[in-house]
């Protein structure tokens, strides 16, 4: 069975495509499964093109070529995923360990969501303020953010229920959120309705996915910045630390100027030095 | 493998072998076990009687803190907390348990950290017995920061990783205003828990808690809470009331023991 990684770039007011290739090059570095493929329609800078291993466009059109936050194509990522096992990243993460042990746990399953996240504490995030649609809706807590799916009839049968709900988003949350409506689509809540309708919630939890979520929101302080790295300290020598918090695993950066140019320096040495 | 107590009782301007005798006491009643008093003055008499050690140490940094008693008003004091770090060099035992002057020994739970099996554990959790006032300041040592860990009570063995761990709160406490500023810590003014914190958080690989505890919670009562009575297995207290700072509500702790911070009224109860 293949197995590989995959992430959906569109660029826009965000340079997406850097993000990517700063993942792919993360990705490289830390595991031995580590087929990538990259999905765009946009041109590829050719430095960055011998990370990924895949370069795909977006199937059937662009279908976000009048929004901003561009997610209306992540329906079709089932269908043009080059790999019959996946893992799907928001681009806007990188790996700072090897996950490879997720394809183990994950070789009997069809799909899984992340259903846990952490900030840099460590600390578990449950019941948080900005998750106030799942909380008083009974909806599944899930991030699509990062997410596995097998190319099996249940997998599909969640990818065409998120296509309805992405589609006529409107309608599925008056339906499915009365208690407290969100006035935007989002991919976690429309996955976490799908979940429901198909009745498998399941699969957002139980499983060993989970990234360090680094929105302000949730990170357990007093005073909410508009930025985290405004309030923590940032080392970066050997291993990425925030205010002494050693970093592991999936780190979900959520804000495009931590991705320096030193950064991506950085990750393109780890690189090289693996690949060598 | 010998067991026993350390207590510090370093005056500044305060008297702690006062406070010190008061403790010993009550931990002789309780527990039984030898008490060595780390000191920088001629020891009183009764202390000396009491203890099985002296040990004179100096301790040269000068910190200042305000101690409150209740709402009687406050008072600036020189007070002398550095040498903790020393205890792992100066103990007699193999089996210290290191008690704060100002914490009152009501029972023989202590005793239990001799039968963990553990090599250093000290508090974590911890309860305010006014039950009402925030207790974020004793979950992290700030909201960026690391989990808060009391040093005010703490057992160990003579180990080479706790060895280890006392150099690096020596080493901490050398470089406070380095330390202090890298884990954003606001007050100037050393403190014990956050150098035990820190040094936890930097022994455990940088990352979140895996440190043995004493399985309990550690009780305590402010500075603005009063001690007004006490019998040998128990301390009455008026703490401090909701919305009301003027007034206090009565709360006794029955074969619980409690770090009283109001150290005043220890000196005047026991």
């Amino acid at each position: 069975m293949s197995k590989g990684h995959l992430f959906f770039a569109q660029n826009s007011d965000v340079d997406y495509l850097r993000q990517a290739y700063a993942l792919a090059l993360s990705i490289k570095t830390h595991n031995k499964i580590n087929s990538t493929c990259l999905v765009t329609n946009d041109p590829v800078p050719i430095e960055y093109t011998p990370v990924f291993d895949y370069i795909q466009p977006i199937p059937w059109g662009d279908s976000a070529n009048q929004s901003t936050w561009k997610i209306e194509n992540r329906w079709k990522l089932i269908y043009c995923s080059p790999f019959k096992e996946t893992l799907v990243y928001d681009s806007d993460m990188i790996l700072l360990s090897s996950n490879d042990h997720w394809w183990y746990w994950l070789e009997d399953r069809p799909l899984a969501l992340t259903g846990t996240v952490y900030n840099y504490k460590g600390q578990s995030i449950k019941n948080s303020s900005y998750r106030r649609t799942f909380i008083e809706n009974n909806l599944p807590d899930v991030y699509f953010g990062l997410h596995y799916f097998k190319k099996v009839e249940k997998s599909y049968e969640f990818y065409k229920w998120l296509e309805h709900i992405v589609k006529n988003w409107e309608l599925y949350y008056k339906l499915y959120t009365p208690n407290y409506t969100q006035k935007f689509c989002s991919m976690d809540v429309s996955s976490a309705i799908a979940l429901k309708i198909m009745e498998d919630e399941a699969y957002g939890i139980a499983n060993p996915l989970s990234f360090t979520h680094m929105k302000p929101a949730i990170q357990g302080w007093d005073i909410i910045p508009n930025s985290w790295q405004t309030s923590v300290i940032v080392e970066n020598e050997e291993q990425l630390k925030l205010s002494n918090f050693v970093q592991t695993g999936v780190f979900h950066y959520t804000e495009d100027k931590f991705l320096t140019d030193e950064l991506i320096l950085k990750l393109e040495k780890a690189c090289q030095e693996i690949t060598k | 493998m010998t067991k026993g107590v350390l207590i510090f009782a370093m005056n500044g301007s305060f008297n702690y072998q006062e406070l010190a005798l008061r403790s010993a006491k009550r931990i002789k009643h309780h527990l039984n076990l030898p008490i060595s008093i780390v000191t920088n003055q001629e020891p009183l008499d009764e202390l000396s009687n009491l203890a099985d050690h002296i040990i004179m140490q100096e301790d040269n940094r000068l910190n200042y803190r305000k101690m409150q008693d209740g709402n009687n008003g406050s008072e600036k004091h020189i007070w002398k907390n550095s040498t903790r770090s020393s205890a792992y060099d100066i103990t007699p035992y193999d089996e210290t348990l290191v008690v704060d002057a100002d914490y009152i020994v009501n029972s023989n739970f202590l005793l239990n950290c001799f039968n963990l099996d553990k090599d250093f554990l000290l508090f974590k959790k911890s309860y305010d017995l006014a039950g009402w006032r925030s207790t974020t300041e004793f979950q992290a040592i700030n909201s960026y920061s690391v989990s808060f860990y009391w040093a005010t009570v703490f057992y160990f063995r003579k180990t080479e990783q706790n060895k280890i761990f006392f150099e690096l709160i020596s080493y901490i406490k050398d470089n406070w205003s380095y330390y202090r500023l890298l884990y954003q810590i606001a007050d100037k003014k050393y403190r014990n828990d956050f150098a035990f914190s820190i040094a936890l958080h930097i022994l455990n690989g940088y990352t979140a808690d895996t440190v043995d505890v004493i399985p309990n919670k550690m009780y305590y009562t402010l500075d603005r809470d009063i001690l007004i009575d006490a019998t040998d297995n128990s301390c009455t207290f008026l703490v401090e009331k909701k919305g009301n700072p003027a007034e206090y509500t009565a709360c006794k702790a029955t074969n619980i023991d409690v770090h009283v911070m109001n150290k005043h009224s220890i000196l005047r109860v026991l």
